[in-house]
């Protein structure tokens, strides 16, 4: 049965011989660039926007650095200047795409126009080059799906937006949110997406479909930050000794831990630590890394380099606890940024109390940094242990079983088992684990008030409760997952394609209705905001409202919970 | 060029450099009229070119009509219909037109003054780089041309790939061409001769051909991939690379969430068909559920139960692999990793052979104007162009003859040579830009000169002079074939790079749009490019008038690094 439906659809989706129907997908992120075509599995190209191709490829300071071309030859549209600003001096530092405080003066002194205006000719130089580089297709005759993370800076989409429409020409551009996509690709539209990228880690609760973004939950607890740590942890720990003369040991020298060699390292060497290894509150972290070098397992690793002052080549020694340690600090949090785990669980505790198990029995984690070897199952572990152990997630305890990623194919049977036996105690303990966490400030009044609404009488509450513990079961016999298919810094860009492929992505901005100013959520909101409290103006690009959403009694409900 | 070696301990060297500038990524708040000039044009594209094309050349016309009727007889456009969107050169209205308002009107060259009078080498190109559009009579950078594609080709074996079938074929070539996971390089496939390898006896008669590396000794042995026959070879991999677990749960959750969709629109007949179309406001209707009004859109809300194609385990063996190496080779890099899409992984064992990218030749058009600027062959082996609007074509070439080591607040001469590259005799003026930064003190010898015409003779006669050094010809340092040759006086104000603004006014004598000569079709651009690759196509068109063309741009000239005085 299933076999001629799927013919008819390979009919309808076959497209024309050139293939104009399907449109471009782009996941612009700070670090890299992916792009490809709607209905295509996987990205065609991923490109680096972060490090030049040079920089990232194997950078060891051993091979001598090319001289940049004098004048600007050194690409089709390479400018000097943006790479200069961008970059500073060294061509082996970190150049993001963007930052996350684009709307303010940097450290290198830069205003706020100078970075958009580097941040738009950068843009202009990648998109142009994606399309006659490396998609090779005319930007005039297909349509644009833009992979965005809801908290990127309005900026970026403007700049996008203008980039594609006023120098490209591209028909139109759809934006759409990321963790969504992600999402689609497990095949089921509630969970919570955790992404974890280079600039910060976002995790935000998406429930049938719909992306609770205001209970986003942000940590900058990511890929620089990890980068940032591992250097700390190479220049204290790691000397150089010579080649000739390896009992000759010195310090690492400043000028070799350049973000190039980082990223060398950061993507060749590290891995999460399969092994936990519990932090008393009142350890030093001398202690700690003496614990975690005592429990290690795996291999030192010599990365021969280059010495600068000595004109000799030396060893670097990386230890094996440092690669599996390394990135301990995504997991241990502070009060400035705090850990993956805390924002993970506090985005579930902030959540109506009853997507909280639905939620956390279906993670899933995407993002560059996600791409480190078992990180996903340290985080599981992690999640496992602050529920059962943090005082601070006591009220989320009841939840511990349930922890799930949806890629996992290991856990699939584990959970359903367990959630079988505990379905009935749950309900219980969910109950009350609810009314436990509202105990504070107004959000007491608001869930309370969601829970038990004007037309939420006793029975439908029950009935509600009824329902999903019935497709709890429905799940528990057959919730299959496809597994580890796609890698999680694809997922975002993936999404973007089978969406594309359907020909069901968001809002269309057309070129001709470009005035500046793009879609988004926060102005959506910022308009709801004026329905109801009268005081706001709405953004011109404002969707056509859904006469449900915007009733007066949800959105009520809404700005009190938020 | 001259290289000047920097004192020790200043940084690295300043090569000296000629930047022609664009008019349109002029620095500075002073751009804003060009600014405004651009984005006016820009806005004219957004809207819709086919139409807003015409109008751009009627508005000219009126304007041109009404301020000079004498001096050009109008064609009066024949027919502005007739400028189709692909080829607005045929009416040669916009060439007759375009070079007045720059004559006429003051403001214009005024704003071309304001644009570039700086050091700012931002937003300026060597010659190379740069298109003269001759109807709009401006210099053209990458930035304000557009690109259309005409033909696919790869680069390895100059195949030129039929439009068709680049898609279906990824963008890559399909023939047998190959390139090296580790090092990129190209692949050979290469036969095993049973009598001399070393592998005869074990490798079975069916796997003869493998790839392999000339640079880095990679071998596709290595990951067991051997071929029965020499041919044909990225089908195969084609067809592997498409029957990979991720292209088959691809297709699964289309099919999956088509049938989601599909019910999704059906339940909410007032919304568009796609359902994020209500993200933007999604985060009030994801509270819909504890609403009983929306009980029942809820329950066909949620997406229906979801059972994959595949299961793939995790590596656990990656992990393994890596707690145990000991060298950093063991891993790929992040280079060969992202030419890996259908995996990313972390073993260089896994690393499969890539078929080839294909590239693309390019036209290139102005984007105000809509002409071509340049256009290739069709075939991929072919070099020539059929349109060539190069700068370097058209522009006259400049290049610093010699310069004297440049002292702060000392006197050096530097020549800087002028050459034509067109068929005609031409006249330079110059003028320094007062706008520099710092302004260093600078002195023209020669302001205004002519440069004789290229001749394909003095290709032959190298070193003919019509002047001897210094001999006072116009004034000018020196006079050879065609290109001439002026002393500048330098005087460095500050040590540093000395890059000082050069506005560069180019008279030439252009052929008078034909239009009324009964060949209105001949584009004036094609007789311009094939004046510049050989000689005139003989004869030249019947008696061609010629008018004389004013072209002002500015440069930037670079002269290296001046070094503090010495005695303090």
């Amino acid at each position: 049965m299933a076999l001629p439906l799927s013919k008819i659809r390979d009919l309808s989706f076959k497209t024309s011989i050139y293939g104009i129907e399907e449109r471009i997908v782009l996941d612009i992120g700070s670090c890299y660039l992916k792009c490809g075509f709607s209905g295509e599995a996987r990205p065609r190209h991923f490109l680096p926007l972060f490090l030049t191709e040079e920089a990232l490829d194997d950078y060891l300071g051993l091979k001598k650095p090319h001289e940049p071309h004098w004048g600007q030859e050194c690409s089709e549209i390479c400018n000097e200047k943006t790479h200069e600003s961008c970059r500073g001096t060294s061509p082996y530092e970190y150049a993001e795409l963007y930052e996350l405080d684009m709307m303010r003066k940097n450290s290198r002194g830069q205003t706020e126009q100078e970075r958009l205006q580097i941040l738009e000719e950068r843009l202009s130089e990648y998109l142009y080059d994606v399309y006659f580089k490396y998609l090779l297709t005319d930007p005039k005759q297909r349509k644009v799906i833009i992979c965005e993370s809801p908290l990127a800076p309005i900026a970026l989409k403007q700049a996008i937006a203008r980039v594609l429409f006023d120098k490209l020409q591209v028909p139109s551009i759809s934006f759409t949110p990321s963790h969504l996509l992600a999402l689609l690709t497990t095949g089921t539209a509630t969970g919570l997406v955790i992404d974890c990228g280079h600039l910060e880690t976002s995790v935000l609760p998406i429930y049938s479909s719909r992306p609770l973004t205001p209970f986003i939950r942000t940590t900058p607890r990511a890929g620089k930050f990890l980068s940032t740590h591992l250097k700390q942890l190479l220049r204290d720990k790691c000397p150089i000794s010579l080649a000739d003369n390896p009992t000759d040991l010195r310090k690492i020298p400043d000028g070799m831990l350049t973000a190039a060699f980082l990223e060398t390292i950061k993507c060749r060497l590290l891995f999460a630590s399969p092994l936990i290894i519990n932090a008393r509150d009142n350890i030093g972290e001398e202690e700690m890394n003496n614990n975690y070098r005592d429990v290690s397992t795996s291999t030192e690793v010599h990365v021969e380099v280059w010495l600068e002052e000595e004109q000799a080549r030396g060893i670097l020694a990386i230890p094996g606890w440092i690669r599996e340690r390394a990135c301990e600090c995504l997991f241990n949090g502070d009060e400035d940024a705090e850990s993956l785990t805390d924002v993970i669980l506090d985005a579930v505790a902030k959540a109506p109390s009853d997507l909280r198990r639905p939620l956390i029995s279906s993670l899933l984690l995407i993002g560059g940094t996600a791409q480190l070897p078992n990180l996903q199952n340290r985080l599981l572990q992690e999640i496992k242990r602050s529920l059962q152990m943090n005082k601070r997630w006591k009220q989320l305890s009841g939840l511990a079983e349930s922890v799930r990623f949806l890629d996992d194919l290991t856990a699939a049977d584990e959970a359903a088992a367990m959630a079988a036996a505990a379905a009935a105690a749950q309900a219980v303990v969910q109950a009350s684990s609810s009314s436990l966490s509202l105990s504070g400030m107004g959000r007491s009044t608001s869930t309370q008030s969601m829970l038990d609404d004007p037309t939420g009488s006793p029975s439908t509450a029950d009935r509600e409760r009824e329902r999903r513990r019935k497709r709890e079961q429905q799940g528990k016999k057959a919730y299959q997952s496809s597994g580890k298919v796609f890698s999680p810094n694809c997922r975002g860009w993936i999404g973007g394609s089978l969406v594309g492929s359907l020909k069901s992505s968001g809002p269309e901005l057309l070129r001709e209705n470009f005035n500046g100013t793009v879609p988004d959520w926060s102005t959506s909101i910022t308009f709801v905001g004026s329905q109801v409290q009268g005081s706001m103006t709405g953004s011109p690009t404002q969707q056509p409202m859904d006469s449900v959403a915007s009733s007066a009694l949800v959105a009520s409900a809404l700005a009190i919970s938020y | 060029m001259l290289a000047i070696n920097a004192p020790p301990g200043q940084g690295p060297t300043r090569q000296p450099f000629v930047h022609y500038r664009c008019l349109c990524s002029s620095p500075g708040p002073s751009t804003s009229a060009s600014d405004a000039h651009l984005t006016a044009q820009g806005k004219g594209e957004t809207e819709d070119q086919a139409e807003a094309e015409p109008e751009a050349t009627m508005d000219i016309d009126s304007m041109e009509k009404g301020k000079d009727k004498a001096a050009t007889p109008t064609p009066s456009s024949p027919g502005p219909s007739s400028s189709s969107d692909l080829v607005p050169l045929s009416t040669g209205s916009p060439s007759s037109s375009s070079q007045q308002p720059r004559q006429k009107s003051p403001t214009t060259q005024a704003e071309i003054h304001a644009s570039g009078n700086n050091s700012d080498t931002h937003g300026s190109q060597s010659l190379s780089r740069l298109y003269f559009c001759d109807s709009c009579d401006e210099v053209r950078c990458p930035k304000c041309v557009q690109d259309e594609i005409v033909c696919y080709y790869c680069p390895n074996c100059l195949f030129d790939v039929p439009t068709a079938s680049v898609k279906s074929e990824k963008h890559k070539c399909s023939r047998n061409c190959f390139e090296c996971p580790i090092c990129q390089n190209t692949l050979s496939v290469v036969s095993e001769d049973p009598d001399t390898s070393l592998y005869a006896a074990s490798t079975p008669a069916t796997g003869q051909y493998h790839l392999s590396c000339n640079m880095c000794q990679w071998n596709s042995q290595e990951i067991g991939m051997t071929f029965d026959k020499p041919t044909g070879l990225a089908v195969q991999l084609q067809k592997a690379e498409d029957s990979l677990p991720d292209v088959k749960e691809f297709d699964r959750l289309k099919d999956h969430l088509e049938k989601y969709f599909r019910v999704h629109s059906n339940m909410k007949p007032g919304l568009p068909s796609s359902f994020l179309t209500s993200i933007q406001s999604g985060t009030l209707q994801s509270l819909r559920y504890v609403s009983s009004a929306n009980h029942k859109a809820q329950q066909s809300d949620d997406i229906a139960h979801y059972v994959p194609a595949v299961q793939v385990m995790e590596d656990t063996e990656n992990l393994e692999k890596l707690m145990s190496v000991v060298s950093l080779n063991e891993t790929t890099t992040m280079k060969q990793r992202l030419k890996q899409l259908q995996n990313q992984t972390y073993s260089t064992q896994r690393l499969q052979p890539q078929r080839i990218h294909l590239r693309i030749k390019k036209l290139r058009r102005c984007r105000s104007c809509r002409h071509i600027l340049v256009k290739p062959e069709q075939k991929a082996q072919a070099t020539r162009f059929k349109i060539n609007l190069t700068a370097l074509t058209q522009l006259p070439n400049i290049t610093i003859s010699s310069v004297q080591p440049l002292i702060v607040q000392t006197v050096s001469r530097a020549i800087l040579r002028f050459t034509n590259p067109r068929q005609e005799e031409a006249h330079v003026s110059l003028q320094y830009g007062d706008g520099a930064l710092p302004y260093h003190g600078v002195h023209i010898h020669s302001h205004s000169f002519s440069i004789s015409p290229f001749n394909e003779v003095w290709e032959y006669e190298v070193g003919t002079l019509t002047a001897l050094p210094g001999t006072a010809q116009e004034d000018v340092y020196e006079k050879t074939a065609n290109s001439t040759c002026i002393a500048l006086d330098i005087t460095p104000a500050v040590a540093g790079e000395v890059k000082i603004p050069l506005l560069v006014t180019f008279t030439f004598k252009a052929q008078k749009p034909t239009s009324d000569t009964g060949s209105p079709s001949l584009p004036s651009q094609l007789v311009v490019s094939g004046a510049s690759k050989d000689q005139y196509p003989t004869p030249p068109p019947p008696a061609p008038e010629y008018i004389d063309k004013t072209v002002s741009f500015w440069t930037v000239i670079g002269f290296g690094d001046a070094i503090p005085t010495l005695a303090p």
